[in-house]
């Protein structure tokens, strides 16, 4: 058993092993979580093939709307060592850095993750295409360049960010509490927004929320979709939002060190 | 070695737990922390491991400050706590998983430890006992081999024979170059394993002798009656007292390590007394 020079105050192999940790103690969850997420894509596609499998040609959805969702589920259970008193403990004991632990889950939840879960999914996709090709079914292969699975990158991006600071803050059910703050953080950003775009029109009429959509269609009369007030915004959210919570998380573990 | 100066700490702002606490340990010796319940051992021990930040003073454990953190400092120690939890794996991935963030860690020795305790390696975690994790988890410190090993309780949970097999293995780890801290309440435990008995009393180091001088001064005997002016302590058992003198000749008496215990924490202690 080869062990490490601990001297250094940051290395990259302290955090393949923590890395490596994280794997063995969560691979009955994520073996679990995959499962059913790979279960339930086959329950859509077989009940889509007794009607002439329509959606079996929607590969890169299934592959986004997949990554999202057990990426938000692996990220919001990361931190699983601050559960309890006790774990808490042995984790701030294991012999390695703040930075090199954020750094370890950080990479867990997102690059680890990325490269596993499309792994797998090619796997399945594979097994789709060869079944459909079979049964005359409009099967396709996903396309992992397509615009729409870029954009759904960008946006698990900023979900991993947020989930995995509600991992580092929530001690009980973390999944729901952040799910939950989520949902009240969006209700807030969507009256802002519309105080945003009155203040722009200078009235309020017309403005249902169930038609809401802000673009140039809406306003002619203004540009604004590249007005500062709205752009602004926009940017901070898609370019800023996972910077803030990954620091989030980092002082949230810096804080059950006191 | 474990230096703490002017430690000052308190859960809460207006009631300090330690005031102004001064403790040197060495290395190369087994100390019993002793104390009764809350009189502070397990928040020393968490100051020490860098659980807990002093509000004021310092700690140095092996040349380094706890609050810091560095991986340095964490690879120095191993501390059993007096609960844990393990991860639900196995042994031999526990091993695989943990065992490379130590140094010093010996397989070997940890096989060695393992098998004294009569545990098998090839088990998961969650299917152990409390005693057994606690087995478990002794080995697995032990066989760190960092120069600092903390135990808060360690023979909780652990059967008879188990405690027998702790003091002999603890006994036989101990070197020049290592320090181990057995903090318990349960003093007959770590009976003819310790080198030196360090009492905390709300918050304070009432006590912190080596065993050897505490031989040199004192006499533990079983005696009919107290009548003897060199008493300064007894118990009183049936028809017989167990008592603490001052020593008066050479022979060396076996250290009744509970008695010393009671005799050190009783108000206004003799015993206390006649080592300042």
């Amino acid at each position: 058993m080869e062990q490490i020079n601990n001297i250094a105050q940051f290395s990259f192999k302290r955090i393949l092993l923590l890395m490596q940790k994280t794997a063995y103690e969560n691979a009955k969850f994520t073996i679990i979580g995959m499962s059913t997420i790979f279960g339930f894509f086959s329950v859509i596609l077989f009940f889509s093939a007794l009607k002439g499998g329509d959606v079996w040609g929607s590969m890169n959805s299934f592959y986004v709307a997949g990554f999202i969702i057990s990426g938000i589920f692996i990220s919001g259970m990361a931190f699983t060592n601050f559960r309890s008193k006790e774990k808490t403990m042995n984790y701030l004991m294991l012999p390695a850095s703040t930075l090199e632990k954020f750094i370890s889950e950080l990479l867990t939840t997102t690059i680890v993750f990325a490269i596993g879960y499309t792994i797998l999914f090619f796997a399945f996709n594979l097994l789709t295409y060869l079944l459909g090709s079979m049964y005359g079914l409009p099967a396709e292969m996903m396309n992992i360049t397509d615009v729409n699975v870029l954009k759904g990158f960008m946006y698990y991006v900023i979900f991993q960010s947020i989930f995995l600071a509600g991992s580092a803050t929530f001690k009980k059910v973390p999944l729901f509490f952040t799910s939950f703050t989520v949902f009240v953080a969006g209700i807030a950003i969507l009256i802002f927004t519309v105080i945003i775009t009155t203040f722009l029109k200078g009235e309020f009429e017309n403005l249902a929320f169930g038609s809401f959509n802000i673009n140039s269609n809406t306003f002619p009369e203004i540009d604004v979709e590249n007005h500062p007030l709205v752009l602004i915004p926009k940017y901070m959210f898609y370019y800023l939002t996972a910077p803030l919570f990954w620091l989030v998380t980092y002082f949230k573990i810096k804080e059950k060190e006191a | 070695m474990i230096s703490i100066s002017n430690l000052n700490f308190g859960y809460r702002k207006n009631r300090k737990l330690f005031s102004d606490l001064n403790l040197e340990l060495k290395t190369g010796r087994i100390y019993g922390l002793l104390g009764k319940n809350g009189s502070g051992k397990t928040t020393l021990m968490k100051q020490t491991a860098g659980l807990l930040y002093p509000h004021d003073g310092e700690i140095i454990l092996n040349g380094e400050n706890p609050k810091k953190r560095s991986p340095n400092f964490l690879s120095s120690y191993f501390m059993v706590p007096e609960e844990f939890e393990t991860p639900s794996v196995t042994l031999k991935s526990f091993l695989k998983i943990t065992a490379p963030f130590y140094p010093f860690f010996n397989e070997d020795d940890f096989h060695k430890y393992l098998a004294e305790f009569q545990l098998d390696v090839d088990i998961k975690l969650s299917s152990l006992s409390f005693g057994q994790k606690k087995k478990v988890m002794l080995s697995f410190g032990l066989a760190t081999h960092t120069p600092v090993l903390l135990s808060d309780e360690p023979t909780n949970g652990l059967d008879i024979p188990s405690k027998s097999i702790f003091r002999k293995i603890m006994a036989s780890a101990i070197n020049d170059d290592r320090l181990f801290v057995i903090s318990t309440h349960q003093v007959r435990d770590i009976e003819g394993i310790i080198d030196a008995v360090v009492v905390l009393e709300n918050g304070k180091i009432i006590f912190n002798q080596e065993l050897e001088t505490v031989s040199d001064k004192l006499s533990f005997k079983t005696l009919k009656s107290i009548e003897n002016e060199d008493i300064l302590y007894a118990e009183k058992h049936l028809n017989t007292y167990e008592a603490i003198l001052k020593k008066q000749d050479e022979e060396d008496t076996h250290i009744n390590m509970e008695l010393l215990f009671n005799s050190i924490i009783t108000k206004d202690s003799k015993v206390v007394n006649e080592f300042n």
